[in-house]
């Protein structure tokens, strides 16, 4: 009887550990190394100096994620035109690169967010500083953007006076055609504009000339990444509430408020499931 | 002239009597010609039953089998009436989809901040045949920058007879029900678009992509 009762006992342990055994191998939701889509020439957003050191907003961002989220990122340089492609063809996991969430890419990528909201502005040399007082200014004038970007289609939508435009893959080569004389303006996010002021002082933005939407900074992710979108949304949203947004910013941009740029982060974007048919 | 042959005879008189009395349910619609039918049946019915009764009181012939004819036509009677009432019920409760999507006065003209749109119910809704309506409205974005279709606040308004209801707010892709009974005439919906001053510059077409009557 009582051997009985023994067996009985060590067969409820087994059972025990093997059932406790079997729920402990759920896998992570991060791999131990993820590729992170970088942006390699924005300074104060995502810049990689010559001794291939990165920094900026997005790059500490980048690392706070992987430590909060148990990952080892690795940064991979992206140009605008192609973080869609290389989130759908697994080139990149993720892209944290001022990636404006905007209803054309979701469509394609999802983009949790936004952890930051700017508007599009303009650069211009700085000994030309004096013509350029309102968006009526831009007349006639040659325009630097980066092709694919959103910046691009509002440069031709919203700005609504005639401009020439002119593509560049990176905005670092719109910064040295405008220094060449090639283009007048460069334009797009005022928040990027303020970081390539930050080290360069042969440039000056001018706070009046804004145009266009919102611009709002998301991190993307591949369409229907339900699971890791909610989290990295958890994690913004602490990002935002505990303080580390503002140190970050400040440590970044230190001339430019924080105020208009930091996000409700009671309003962030739900995370989708499936793919969006519509 | 047997009491059998005689019984026939009257049967038949009666089977023209009765489709000659139903000759008037054909000059009414369809719809309230069945649902008449329907609800005479049972009531006759009933009397036939009834009179099946009186009539094996009074103790007829057994040559001709009334009691038996009376008694099988009630019972035909009664459930072709239940059968239709129960269609009749069915047809006047069930939920209706309207088409809308043809009838967006903004339709093919995008939309920005404060734009409006009216929605109105097709003929055969008007007034409308139940008393709400729930709508699920989304947006495209006509750019290739913003973030528009997802950030909008839509309000709508139900017109009853020309008269603006109470408004009801909700973000696109969100399910709203309309509150549209006592409409004597005619219901329509407006919507109005909102945006924070920041997406002001947004342009949106407006997809309908449910539209449901029900009570």
């Amino acid at each position: 009887m009582i051997n009985w009762s023994a067996r009985v006992l060590r067969l409820s342990v087994v059972l025990v550990v093997l059932l406790s055994a079997c729920t402990s191998t759920e896998e992570p939701s991060f791999p131990s190394v993820v590729n992170v889509g970088s942006a390699p020439s924005s300074p104060g957003w995502g810049f990689r100096d010559h001794t291939g050191t990165r920094s900026g907003f997005d790059h500490d961002l980048t690392e706070w994620l992987g430590s909060e989220l148990n990952f080892d990122p690795v940064e991979v340089d992206v140009v605008t035109e192609n973080r869609e492609r290389d989130l759908k063809n697994n080139t990149v996991s993720m892209v944290i690169a001022n990636y404006s969430i905007s209803d054309h890419r979701l469509k394609q990528v999802e983009i949790v967010g936004p952890y930051m909201r700017t508007q599009q502005g303009v650069m211009v040399r700085s000994e030309d500083a004096g013509l350029y007082r309102s968006v009526g200014d831009l007349l006639g004038k040659t325009v630097c953007v980066t092709s694919g970007s959103t910046s691009l289609d509002q440069v031709k939508n919203d700005l609504g006076v005639k401009v020439t435009i002119v593509q560049k893959k990176v905005y670092e080569d719109c910064r040295l055609a405008l220094h060449a004389g090639d283009v007048d303006v460069v334009s797009t996010d005022q928040l990027l504009l303020y970081g390539m002021a930050k080290t360069d002082n042969g440039v000056t933005i001018p706070a009046n000339i804004v145009f266009g939407k919102e611009e709002r900074y998301g991190v993307g992710l591949p369409l229907g990444d339900k699971v890791r979108c909610e989290l990295i949304k958890g994690k913004l949203r602490k990002f935002i509430v505990d303080g580390l947004w503002d140190n970050f910013f400040r440590g970044n941009l230190p001339n430019v408020s924080p105020d208009s740029h930091r996000p409700d982060p009671n309003r962030l974007s739900e995370c989708r499931s499936a793919p969006s048919t519509t | 002239m047997g009491e059998n042959e005689h019984g026939r005879r009257n049967l038949r008189i009666l089977a023209v009597l009765f489709a000659v009395s139903c000759a008037p349910l054909t000059f009414l619609d369809l719809e309230v010609a069945s649902q008449l039918a329907g609800a005479l049946s049972l009531p006759l019915a009933v009397a036939l039953a009834a009179l099946s009764g009186v009539s094996a009181s009074a103790g007829t012939s057994a040559l001709f089998p009334w009691r038996r004819v009376l008694i099988v036509s009630a019972v035909v009677i009664a459930v072709l009436g239940i059968l239709t009432v129960g269609y009749a019920v069915r047809e006047n409760t069930k939920d209706l989809d309207v088409a809308l999507s043809g009838h967006v006065s903004a339709a093919g003209v995008p939309w920005t901040d404060g734009g409006v749109a009216t929605l109105v119910f097709p003929e055969s809704h008007r007034p409308p045949r139940r008393d709400n309506l729930t709508l699920v409205v989304s947006l495209r974005n006509v750019r290739d920058s913003g973030d528009c279709e997802n950030t909008a606040l839509l309000d709508f308004i139900p017109v009853l007879d020309g008269k603006e209801g109470q408004a009801i707010s909700v973000a696109p892709r969100t399910e709203v029900t309309l509150p549209l009974g006592g409409a004597q005439t005619a219901a329509q919906v407006k919507v109005v678009v909102h945006y924070e001053p920041a997406n002001a510059p947004c342009k949106v077409l407006m997809q309908i992509d449910e539209a449901v009557l029900h009570d």
